[in-house]
């Protein structure tokens, strides 16, 4: 049996890779024998042999791809199982359980919305087609020149390939992006399988400096440009090399990419963030380690091929796995946090549990933090609320108590100034012994106005000595009001006086008589307060 | 108050919701699991910030000329209205959200980022224009709300831009909200204010009395002056000046003075009552039926103002 295998080979890429960001795959035939089977893992069959061996084919459970597209709008997220040989409900459809987590450790059940079967038929697939067109795929099977009538590995690749392409649904759609030193999409994702023959004709020999394999950086690339493709997103990176960079093996700049380099980690969290799977063809000899961990990553499978025939029956194979799909909508969860975990949990026909779990990628407005505000946050508020409360009841000004000119306007620019009233006659002028001496206003008399002082009455008049306006209107002499707008040729003064003292002033009897209702009587007749003010 | 130091209040009062505002977004998003989706989720915060900047804002002007009946009445309409503008926002740019991620930017990692980046500042600029026109809405003025439009969306789409940017730049960081949500509120503040002298068509000064400096810009067709608080201009103790004294229309971007008047029908204002008219002056005359000109000293009982355009 394949379990042993099929759990460890993972587990043991990912040590490699030694990142904590490296998504695996967990696929288990009951956690039981996964943790306990001691069975040898066989060696791989020549050729055409899934070498991550999910245990697909009869049993087996695997999220392939994970669609969040619609979370923020439906509240929904799509997973794409392979899933063959799955126990039946008394619906007649496969019975899985859809559980979510935060953090991958405390998992709630989730709702499932919808589960179809066989979806790809209906909508087709997308295929990208990464192939290597490194300088040793120039080179026959055992790496010679490709005398004595052998092929090429780029015809055989091309070949698989262009069959691979002809047996495509109407529906599906592909995309080819050749590589090696240099980065060439030579044909968009989403296009017809037609484009996608004439594409691959157009496959030329590079040169020896562009002949590097530029493995993890093309693979990174063709995963985010193959993003924006709707549906089920399948790439297919046949090489038949290690990843060879040009920036470390040939010491300068590629002339793409410059110094940038790529991890095999890095690949596998593009993938899983753009909800590609990859599905990876080691063709040869000679084999990338780590391919097949970013496939396993990814949610998809790798194979090694040896030979062209070999080479088309992955194809198929990947394309008959990906078609017999099942595609399960479940409501996701408001859980925080950017990362999300997913478990299906499902019986194989025999009644075995089947589980699968991955993580997926969640985007959030405000960040994803989920941590509470501290409690001291709160003294925000509380601050605000304070302020704007002192704000409502404290004015701003305060009234004036006593009698006097506000320069409002100088033609000086003088800024604005209060000079109080006292004593009998108040000087306003340019003249520097003027009591309100203003200066710069070339028109101004040196003894413009004088404000006189009634002690009878309390009241301010103005006196007049050259032309000057009250409320704009031409006066030689005015009994002043507070708030009257005196304005001597430019210069505007405000005469101001305490509105308070002017109510008394005017409405004695209401004062007084507030003052007996109040219930305090009073010896004889409450004397007018008018009198006061005299 | 001088229009200066109404906008160093409004810039305030942007500071003031922002602090007000900031732990409660982080309380919600701590809580968003007890949300039924994103969708509902999402606009309940768009309905927390406009709320409370709503309320802010919707006070600022009772606040500015001391009146406190306005500055409650204010603050209740603006949280409602608000949190109306803020829900709106935070739909609108969900729905942009919804159709960029089918068109402008389809992979995940560009929805999840740039997308939602540019959705929510969208969103709270959307927000920011409604909530601008709180006051137009408020004292029922056309002038003030396409002040509030123009100065809401100015702010909105700067706030919204910080905003969105600093949480995006920095998810997982308090203080970048809270930052953000002060450049929000800065913003929209500035802009307001900027907007709203631009729209004034000229401004009353206070000369005398508790509410010396003050001034009023002119933006509604409409102002009803005198000591009840229901009142646009509310001149409160200032001895002689009736409940409703005296009315401001604004013509054709000029200013009339009018003594009130019960209302007449289709609100002509007729001058009537010579018996006990309360006083109302300009330049020490009755008003004639000319329109205010800059310098004017208006007589409203005993309180003084001076129509002008001031800075």
């Amino acid at each position: 049996m394949n379990a042993y295998r099929s759990i460890k080979a993972p587990f043991l890429r990912a040590a490699r890779i030694g990142a904590a960001a490296v998504a695996l795959t967990l696929l288990s035939v009951a956690p039981a024998s996964a943790q306990g089977s001691a069975a040898p893992a066989s060696a791989a069959p020549a050729s055409a042999a899934p070498a991550s061996a999910a245990p697909r084919g009869a049993t087996g459970l695997a999220i392939s791809q994970i669609e969040a597209s619609a979370l923020l709008s439906r509240q929904r997220t799509r997973l794409y199982l392979s899933a063959p040989g799955l126990a039946r409900g008394s619906d007649g459809l496969p019975a899985v359980e859809i559980w979510e987590s935060p953090d991958g450790v405390s998992f709630e059940r989730a709702e499932l919305v919808a589960l179809s079967e066989r979806p790809n038929e209906d909508f087709g697939i997308s295929f990208l087609l990464l192939l290597d067109n490194s300088g040793s795929m120039w080179t026959d099977r055992d790496g010679g020149p490709g005398e004595q009538g052998q092929k090429l590995r780029i015809e055989a690749a091309k070949e698989a390939a262009a069959a691979f392409i002809s047996s495509l649904g109407p529906k599906d759609r592909v995309g080819l992006v050749v590589f090696n030193t240099r980065y060439w999409a030579a044909l968009a994702p989403g296009s017809s399988p037609e484009d996608a023959l004439r594409a691959l004709d157009e496959i030329r020999r590079p040169s020896s400096e562009d002949a590097y394999t530029e493995l993890y950086l093309s693979l990174e690339r063709a995963i985010r440009d193959f993003a924006m493709e709707p549906g089920r997103r399948a790439l297919i990176a046949l090489s038949d090399g290690e990843n060879y960079p040009y920036a470390l093996i040939a010491g300068k700049p590629n002339p793409e990419t410059g110094l940038a380099a790529a991890s095999p980690a890095q690949a596998i969290d593009a993938a899983i963030r753009e909800g590609v799977t990859v599905y990876a063809l080691r063709y040869g000899a000679q084999k990338d380690q780590m391919l097949g961990a970013i496939a396993d990553g990814s949610g998809g499978r790798s194979f090694d091929a040896d030979d062209a025939s070999a080479l088309a029956s992955v194809y198929d194979t990947i394309r008959r796995d990906v078609l017999a799909e099942l595609a399960v909508d479940y409501r996701a969860s408001m859980a925080p946090g950017e990362r999300r975990w997913v478990r299906v949990a499902a019986r194989d026909v025999q009644g075995r549990e089947l589980r699968a779990e991955r993580y997926y990628y969640v985007g959030t407005l405000f960040g994803s933090g989920a941590a509470a505000p501290e409690p001291f946050y709160f003294l925000a508020p509380l601050a605000a609320a304070l302020l704007w409360l002192a704000l409502v009841l404290f004015r701003l000004e305060r009234e004036t108590d006593k009698a006097g000119l506000r320069l409002l306007f100088a033609p000086g620019g003088q800024k604005t100034r209060f000079v109080p009233l006292a004593g009998v006659a108040t000087v306003i002028g340019a003249s520097p012994d003027a009591d309100l001496s203003v200066a710069g206003n070339p028109a101004l008399g040196a003894r413009h106005a004088t404000v006189l002082f009634d002690q009878a009455t309390a009241s301010y008049t103005l006196v007049a000595d050259g032309s000057l306006t009250v409320n704009n209107r031409t006066v030689t002499k005015k009994k002043l009001e507070s708030g009257d707008v005196i304005n001597l040729a430019g210069t505007v003064v405000v005469f101001d006086e305490a509105l308070a003292k002017a109510a008394r002033a005017a409405k004695p009897d209401a004062k007084a008589a507030g003052k007996a209702g109040a219930g305090k009587p009073r010896a004889g007749s409450p004397k007018p307060s008018g009198a006061k003010s005299r | 108050m001088s229009i200066t130091m109404k906008r160093a209040v409004m810039a305030a009062f942007g500071l003031l919701a922002a602090a007000a505002l900031w732990p409660l977004m982080l309380a919600l998003n701590a809580g968003r699991a007890f949300f039924h989706s994103y969708l509902i989720f999402t606009i309940a915060q768009g309905a927390a910030l406009g709320l409370v900047f709503g309320a802010f804002f919707g006070s600022l002007e009772g606040v500015v000329v001391s009146s406190r009946p306005k500055a409650l009445g204010g603050l209740l309409f603006g949280a409602a209205f608000g949190a109306l503008a803020g829900a709106v926002g935070a739909l609108a740019g969900q729905l942009f959200l919804f159709w960029a991620g089918s068109g402008l930017w389809r992979s995940a990692s560009r929805r999840d980022g740039i997308g939602l980046a540019v959705a929510a500042g969208l969103g709270w600029a959307v927000a920011g224009s409604l909530l601008g026109l709180t006051e137009g809405l408020r004292a029922r003025s056309g002038r003030k709300l396409a002040a509030g439009l123009l100065g809401g969306l100015a702010g909105g789409l700067i706030g919204g831009a910080a905003l969105s940017a600093a949480s995006y730049r920095f998810p997982e960081r308090p203080l970048a909200l809270l930052a953000g949500l002060s450049a929000f509120g800065l913003a929209l503040g500035l802009a307001y204010a900027a907007f709203e002298n631009r729209f004034s068509a000229g401004c009353l000064m206070v000369l005398n009395g508790p509410l010396k400096g003050k001034q009023y810009p002119v933006v509604s067709r409409f102002t009803r002056i005198g000591s009840a608080p229901g009142c646009d201009l509310v001149l409160k103790g200032y001895p002689e000046v009736a409940a409703l004294h005296a009315a401001l229309s604004l013509e054709g971007g000029r200013v009339f003075v009018r003594a009130a008047a019960p209302r007449a029908a289709a609100g002509r204002a007729t001058v009537v009552a010579e018996t006990k008219a309360p006083l109302l002056l300009v330049n020490d005359e009755p008003p004639g039926e000319r329109a205010l000109r800059p310098d004017d000293v208006l007589a409203v009982g005993k309180a003084k103002l001076i129509y002008g355009y001031f800075s």
